[in-house]
């Protein structure tokens, strides 16, 4: 039955080659702008290089101070002390990382400046988040308790400031006045994962803040990771049976704290609606179901001039006893291949398009993908997009008298 | 023979509901993206009113902050070392809210019963020597005006406007919290937030001993001739070695300028971009569908053309036909559209909806037009003997 559908949908498809390429074109281009949104969103909040176990972790990027009164609110990230103090007291985390937010250092090489985005981090940092060593070795616990003056740099760091990506390890670079010896290169990380790209990447001994102090808040990120994902529950609830202990502080005028931490969507959905992941969702379905409007009732249109085209082949189904309901499956099950058409059009011009994107300077060192996950969206998609611009020519198609579709229309 | 068409096409409504509705979705779509890009290019047009491009800007970073002695102590030191480059023409500290950053400081002002939002600038007297605005009345900040017992204010034009409209407000008092601060003069406005954005009301005040801690992290400097590396490098070097932990960062106005702009045009690009496709994809659809409808209605063509109406009147009552049910979506298009400004739904002058109204109708006239045309010129070429003798 469905072989017949097929077959009856490419010899339609075949009849009025204009309007089979006017259905595919806005199908195609639909679906298009959909799925580069799905592979932006996936590049945005989904696991990626280095950040693979983002799935199990928790990440702690604010803490938030208050007076007795309640009035006054500081916001910021936590300090290294705060972190650096009260994480390891946990005891399901696998592996925990601290990490700066962005400090800034100039280098000067051949009469030009780079500004260089600088990251302190633990020794930690290496083995939560998995980053691909192009050469060298990421820093120790050992060396960083040593205070060696030591780094690993980022690819084009190595590119821009010795002029060769490979064979600088050993080598010395001046930044910010300090002079430190590089000890790995690792591959670019896109500018998009806030916790982890950066140009340098040095131990936390080496920034000239004192990290000793016993403040609350500082610019310091710190990432648990549980052994797997069934754990994430019972490593927060344990987290905020610790943070609850740590409420009462003080820190000039400020005595409150709520020291918190939550997985990557919540703290990322967080930051925009101050709410939780789900409102993120909702209004990024809205917006698609929006925006697949104005194609969908242009696809009904051309679809409804086509019924007329085929009233008789209707007209002489009804006769012989078809009933509205095999019709509307057909016409329906039509839609959704001519959907897929468009889909397997518009997912090769998806390709293209994110490989443009990636090599374009839009955002540094992207990695923009269609991976199983936005595959599987983007096939969703269209067969959203299918059924809204089908159900309703199909309705229309069913409801044809026999009398009227015998005499064509 | 218009009205005749309106009344065609009226008693064909439901015929050419969806159609319409697809017109009148198309009709809000241009009408934002044309109001958008209408109140950037309005913006645009406006002169910048700051001389940015000589001046360079540098971030302090303090490792420990600095309070007390060491504080004015380290103060007077970076401005030692500035006056020692003869490339420096003037500097001053400024709060973070320099121009072209994303940092926003303001307060409501009251005067009167008057009340607006404005920015407020925290700064030297050699601030408006940096980046080159002048007096447009009363005078500028003078180092008197330091640690007075009330607080001097400058003002720029945007902020008169929305506060005294027609007074002069040299020598006023505006009520800022429960404070009192009297204005000095008026500045001439600029466009901070960069060349997209409106000249936003905004005001200045000198540093005081208090706000010494929170501005010392923000230097703007002018250099002679736009400097180059080397003074930039030597400028880094000086201002580093003053305190072993603080890091210093130079960065240049017009580079801020590009990348604060791009925040604007980059997101219209996309906008229009994507907007171009879905209103080429409606024209195909519209193209489709009148050609269609016009092959099934070559009876009536045959029969008018035998009666003697000519080529030119049939393509024109089959491109007046699409018009008016491009008519009949855009009225319902504007009804909606007219609560913006009616509503002021988000602070804009109505002569911005004006403009995005006018451009849409325009717009989607002529893509209508176009679309009716060819399949009216194929109806006009319709022979009346085979068109009649079909059936």
């Amino acid at each position: 039955m469905l072989r017949n559908y097929l077959l009856i949908t490419i010899a339609v498809l075949k009849r009025r080659k204009f309007f089979t390429f006017i259905s595919l074109f806005g199908i195609c281009f639909t679906l298009l702008i959909l799925m580069v949104l799905a592979a932006f969103i996936d590049h945005i909040l989904g696991a990626g290089y280095p950040e693979y176990n983002r799935g199990r972790s928790l990440y702690i990027n604010r803490v938030e101070l208050s007076d007795s009164t309640n009035s006054w609110h500081n916001i910021s990230p936590a300090s290294f002390y705060l972190l650096n103090t009260y994480l390891p007291t946990l005891k399901t985390p696998e592996k925990i990382a601290i990490t700066s937010e962005f400090d800034f250092a100039n280098a000067f090489v051949n009469n030009k400046k780079l500004a260089l985005r600088l990251k302190f981090t633990n020794a930690g940092f290496w083995e939560v988040l998995r980053f691909n060593f192009i050469e060298g070795r990421p820093y120790t616990e050992k060396e960083i308790a040593e205070g060696a003056r030591i780094v690993v740099l980022s690819a084009k760091t190595a590119e821009d400031y010795f002029g060769v990506s490979t064979g600088v390890v050993g080598k010395t670079i001046e930044a910010g006045s300090v002079n430190y010896r590089v000890v790995g290169v690792v591959k670019n990380v896109p500018a998009t994962r806030l916790y982890s790209s950066a140009d340098l990447y040095l131990p936390y001994s080496c920034s000239k803040k004192d990290l000793s102090k016993k403040e609350y808040t500082g610019n310091y990120i710190g990432i648990l990771m549980a052994p797997s994902r069934a754990e994430l529950k019972a490593m927060q609830a344990e987290f905020d049976a610790m943070s609850a202990k740590l409420v009462n502080i003080q820190q000039g005028e400020l005595t409150k704290m709520d020291f918190s931490a939550s997985t990557y969507l919540n703290s990322f959905s967080g930051t925009l609606f101050g709410g939780d992941s789900r409102i993120f969702y909702a209004i990024v379905v809205l917006f698609a179901l929006l925006f697949m409007l104005l194609p969908s009732i242009n696809l009904v249109n051309i679809n409804m001039s086509r019924i007329i085209e085929r009233a008789s082949e209707i007209g002489v189904r009804k006769a012989f006893g078809a009933s509205s309901k095999h019709l509307v499956m057909q016409f329906i099950a039509e839609n959704i291949f001519i959907t897929l058409i468009g889909g397997v059009l518009a997912f090769i011009l998806t390709l293209i398009t994110l490989y443009l994107i990636n090599t374009s300077d839009i955002i540094a060192h992207s990695d923009l993908t269609i991976n199983i996950k936005v595959f599987v969206v983007s096939l969703l998609m269209c067969l959203v997009f299918g059924l809204l611009s089908g159900v309703y020519p199909a309705w229309r198609m069913s409801k044809m008298q026999v009398t009227d579709a015998l005499r064509g229309g | 023979m218009i009205k005749h068409l309106f009344k065609l096409m009226w008693h064909k409504r439901s015929k050419h509901f969806l159609l319409m509705s697809e017109i009148f979705i198309a009709f809000l779509v241009l009408f934002a993206v044309f109001s958008l890009l209408f109140y950037y290019y309005r913006n645009y047009r406006v002169p910048v009113g700051l001389e940015y491009e000589n001046v360079w800007v540098v971030n302090f970073y303090y490792g420990v902050q600095p309070t007390g002695d060491t504080l004015t102590q380290q103060n007077e030191l970076i401005k030692q070392t500035l006056r020692s480059f003869p490339e420096v023409e003037h500097f001053s500290f400024t709060s973070g809210n320099i121009p072209f950053s994303m940092n926003h400081s303001n307060t409501d002002v009251f005067y009167n019963n008057r009340r607006t939002t404005s920015n407020v600038y925290t700064v030297e007297p050699s601030y408006f020597d940096v980046l080159g605005m002048r007096a447009t009345e009363g005078r500028l900040l003078e180092p008197s005006d330091r640690n007075a017992a009330q607080t001097s204010l400058v003002i720029n034009e945007a902020l008169k406007k929305e506060l005294f409209e027609n007074e002069s407000p040299s020598g006023k008092n505006v009520a800022i919290g429960d404070e009192q601060q009297r204005i000095v003069g008026v500045v001439n406005s600029f466009k901070d937030k960069g060349n997209f954005q409106p000249a936003a009301p905004g005001m200045f005040r000198i540093i005081s001993d208090v706000d010494l801690p929170y501005t010392m992290s923000t230097l703007l400097i002018r250099v002679r001739d736009g400097g180059n590396a080397s003074l930039e490098e030597n400028l880094w070097k000086k201002l580093s070695s003053l305190s072993a932990d603080t890091t210093v960062e130079i960065e240049r106005l017009t580079d801020k300028r590009v990348s604060v702009n791009k925040l604007t045009w980059v997101p219209m690009l996309i906008l229009s971009i994507v907007c171009g496709f879905l209103i080429f994809n409606v024209a195909l659809g519209l193209f489709g569908v009148l050609w269609y409808n016009i092959n099934l209605r070559k009876e009536e063509i045959g029969l008018r053309r035998a009666l003697g109406a000519s080529g030119r009147q049939v393509t024109r009552q089959f491109v007046g036909e699409a018009l008016v049910i491009a008519t009949f979506g855009m009225a319902l298009g504007t009804l909606l559209a007219i609560q913006f400004p009616l509503l002021n739904v988000f602070n804009v002058e109505a002569v911005v909806y004006a403009g995005g109204l006018l451009l849409a109708t325009l717009f989607l006239f002529v893509v209508v037009w176009i679309c009716a045309f060819y399949p009216g010129l194929q109806a006009a070429l319709v022979d009346p003997v085979v068109a009649l003798h079909d059936d």
